[in-house]
Parts: C-alpha cells; sequence; structure tokens
C-alpha cells in the first residue's frame, strides 16, 4: 500500500509494518514521496495563508499566521485541520483557489 | 483480501430470489452470506437456512444504521471461525440488505475498521430492480434511486412479469440514472452470477465513457434524479498520483455528500499499466495499480456522478489541481439507451 493510496482510503500513512520491511530504496522512494505532497498541499494552503511543516516520519504541524496550529500524526485529517484554521472550508471548486493555483504553474 | 458484495433492492424486488440464484451457482459455491432483517422474525434465514453457505442473521435493525457496528463484528468471526475450520473455507462474502437499506455505510465500515481492511475489501453493490413496479418505485422512493445510483450492477427483475414494452423504460431509468452500472434484464433464473461479483471495473469506465461521449447536448436530465449528472473527462497527457489524489481526496473532502460515485483510469506517469481508482460518496475503495494496460489507448477517464455540481467546475478544478489545462471534457450524460427509445 503506498502512502496515497493509504491516505486515500482514510487510514493516513502506510501500512503499519512498511518500515521493519521496506528497503532503503523505497524509504528514499516514501520520503520523496511526502515532499512532494507536502510540497503540493503547501501550493493549496498558501491561497489560505496557512503552512504544514514536516517535523518527522509522524508529525505535521499545521500552522496559520495568528499563531494558532495543529499537530498531526499523519495526512488524514489535514484537510479538516486547515478547514479549522482557515475558518472557512478548503474548497476545491472555489473559483479563486483555482486562479490561485493556475497562476503557480 | 476477499470481496465483501452487497445485495440489495426495494422490498419485493426480488433480492432473496436472486440470493438463492446466487447461491446455488457453482461459480459462488464459496460464499459466506451475512442477511440483515428489520424485525424480530428473521424469515429469509427460514429460507436461506436450506442453502449452502453461512448465514449470519443480524436482526433488530437496519443494517446501515443500528447494528452498523455489528457488521464489522460478525465479518471479524466469520474470519476468524473460517480460521478454526469451524465453518467452511468461504472466498467472498454477500450481504444482503434490508429493502430500505442505503448501502454506502457497509462500504464505510469495511474500509474504516482498523482490522478488517486487511482480510477483506469493498466488492460490489448489487442492486435488483422490479420490471413490473420499478418505475413506480423509484417515483416514490428515494431510496431506490439512491440504490440505483450506488449500484455496480443492477439487475433487473420479474422480466417474465412484464412486455417488453413496459420493461424497455425500466431499464431506461436504470441505465440513465447510473451509466456506470452494468444491467442484466432478464429473469432472475436466467442471471448471470458470476458476472455479478466479478471485477469490471475497466469495462464500466468505457461503457460509461462511450455512452457519455456519444449522448448529444440536448438531451434531457433525468426526472428521477432532478440535479444528478454524469461527466466523463478524458485526459491525453499522464497524471501525477500525488496530484490527482490530493485533488480527490479534497474535493471528497469537501463535497463528498454531493458527489456520488466514482470510477477513474488513471494513465499515472511512471506507472506500467493503469491505475483504478473509484469512491463512493466519501470513501474512497482501496486503488489498484494494474500492470499493463489492456490496449492501446492509454486515456485517462474519470467518470463522476454529483448532484448539483456543474460539469464545468469539476473540469476546472481537476485542470488547476492537476496541471492539465484544457482538459477535453465530455458532455453531460445521457445515454444510448434514452435515445433509442
Amino acid at each position: 500500500v503506498c502512502g496515497l493510496c493509504a491516505l486515500l482510503a482514510g487510514r493516513g500513512g502506510g501500512a503499519p509494518n512498511e518500515s521493519l520491511f521496506a528497503t532503503a530504496a523505497d524509504r528514499v522512494e516514501r520520503d520523496r514521496n511526502r515532499r512532494a505532497r507536502i510540497g503540493r498541499i503547501n501550493q493549496i494552503l498558501a491561497h489560505y495563508r496557512l503552512v504544514l511543516d514536516d517535523r518527522g516520519p509522524q508529525t505535521l504541524v499545521l500552522r496559520a499566521p495568528t499563531g494558532r496550529s495543529v499537530v498531526l500524526g499523519d495526512f488524514s485529517g489535514v484537510w479538516a485541520a486547515a478547514d479549522q484554521l482557515a475558518g472557512r472550508p478548503i474548497d476545491p471548486l472555489d473559483p479563486a483557489l483555482l486562479a490561485f493555483l493556475e497562476a503557480l504553474q | 483480501v476477499i470481496a465483501v458484495h452487497v445485495l440489495t433492492g426495494f422490498l419485493g424486488s426480488g433480492k432473496t430470489t436472486l440470493l438463492q440464484h446466487m447461491l446455488r451457482s457453482k461459480e459462488l459455491a464459496d460464499t459466506a452470506i451475512i442477511v440483515n432483517e428489520l424485525g424480530e422474525i428473521p424469515i429469509d434465514h427460514d429460507v436461506l437456512a436450506r442453502l449452502d453457505g453461512e448465514t449470519v442473521v443480524m436482526a433488530g435493525g437496519c443494517l446501515c444504521c443500528a447494528v452498523r457496528d455489528d457488521l464489522g463484528q460478525t465479518i471479524r468471526s466469520l474470519l476468524e471461525r473460517r480460521d478454526r475450520g469451524t465453518v467452511p473455507a468461504f472466498q467472498r462474502l454477500l450481504i444482503e440488505t434490508t429493502g430500505l437499506a442505503d448501502p454506502v455505510p457497509i462500504v464505510r465500515t469495511l474500509l474504516a475498521d482498523p482490522v478488517l481492511h486487511h482480510h477483506v475489501r469493498p466488492g460490489n453493490i448489487i442492486v435488483t430492480l422490479d420490471a413490473t413496479h420499478g418505475l413506480a418505485q423509484a417515483s416514490a422512493y428515494p431510496e431506490v434511486t439512491r440504490q440505483l445510483l450506488l449500484a455496480d450492477h443492477i439487475v433487473i427483475t420479474k422480466t417474465d412479469l412484464a412486455s417488453d414494452a413496459d420493461q424497455a423504460p425500466v431499464r431506461v431509468l436504470a441505465q440513465q440514472i447510473n451509466p456506470l452500472a452494468t444491467i442484466q434484464n432478464v429473469t432472475v433464473a436466467r442471471a448471470h452470477p458470476g458476472a455479478l461479483v466479478a471485477d469490471r471495473m475497466m469495462e464500466d469506465i468505457g461503457r460509461a465513457a462511450n455512452v457519455i461521449e456519444q449522448a448529444s447536448d440536448t438531451e434531457l436530465r433525468a426526472s428521477h434524479t432532478p440535479g444528478v449528472a454524469a461527466t466523463c473527462l478524458t485526459i491525453g497527457t499522464a497524471l501525477a498520483w500525488n496530484d490527482f489524489g490530493l485533488w480527490l481526496g479534497l474535493l471528497l473532502h469537501r463535497h463528498g455528500d454531493r458527489v456520488l460515485r466514482t470510477k477513474s483510469l488513471l494513465n499515472v506517469g511512471g506507472s506500467p499499466g493503469p491505475v483504478l481508482v473509484q469512491s463512493v460518496h466519501h470513501a474512497v475503495y482501496p486503488p489498484q495499480h494494474l500492470d499493463q494496460w489492456p490496449s492501446a489507448d492509454r486515456r485517462t477517464r474519470i467518470v463522476v456522478i454529483a448532484k448539483d455540481i456543474a460539469r464545468e467546475s469539476i473540469e476546472a478544478s481537476l485542470a488547476a489541481f492537476c496541471g492539465v489545462a484544457n482538459v477535453p471534457v465530455r458532455r453531460d450524460v445521457w445515454p444510448q439507451a434514452w435515445r433509442e427509445r
């Protein structure tokens, strides 16, 4: 189960034993994917002035410009936490967000 | 990991008759059955008890709410008994629900249970639709259209009791409501049990995409499901898996109440074969990474059935999130069968 598959399935990360059996190459690939995912999420969150920090394999910190922050164990709760910190829902159909993302491309 | 299929359909639409037929099939001989009965007297259990297969009656409520927690426990118990050898080995599970049941909480229970998802996966949602009363029931009961919208297979039953002229609109209705579903329009005794439990997601997407591409803009929308429309997005370039996953995850997080069903065949950069992803409301099934493409056509196809979301919004959102400008989206769906009527 890749990290994104697990994320889509609402389980937040890889399989529990993944790290026991993963090869060094697997870990490098997984870390690369994790960084890419965080980078992409931060592009989306920038529209709401939020930042997601990577603080280790099982720690993510979502920060708002007000100083408020939320600590998350995995990716599964990122959008719900972002809704709260932004004070409005992160809406992938919002034309303003779409225009913001397209301007980045 | 074994598949858990759900058999549902309105009251009196022939679920149990179809179940009995399925259980007589050699193809489904190694199937364990879970029956959900509404009320204290599990009448259907007496019928099913005479059949081969494991029957667990969950009495005292509707599967979707009162006993939903019991579902995980029941499946875990079945798996343990199978492993101990106290029930015959089975390769799949089939849940027969009450006539008014919503299949979504069943799927969500299977996906959310931290133990179960290592052992079982959601299979097909099979829905029976009465050829004689299906139209009237769909008009009168939103539960019927909802079951049809969520179906992978629709079996039109009692076709021996309805003329061809009477059956045609029922079939049109079924396809119109859900172009992603395979429709069997036969008497139950001639239904194909193996097909009902087969994984044909790739074929479903291809058929729905063809239906959508061939439809004209002027065709009428389904009066039974106001605001509901199916859309197919076809993309010729490879998508980034991270981008698509984040888009779908966020779309369902925010709009999963209105995005009823999605099935996607994805050309993902760096992957030798397609990735298949499907969702029911907020629940995403485990994606399937295939080893190779079945044909030279390697376009991504994303079919979305949604309520009160404009096709253009979905198109623009995918384009912005995945960096695929000018997605050549086809029209809203109005099936071939509707045009032929």
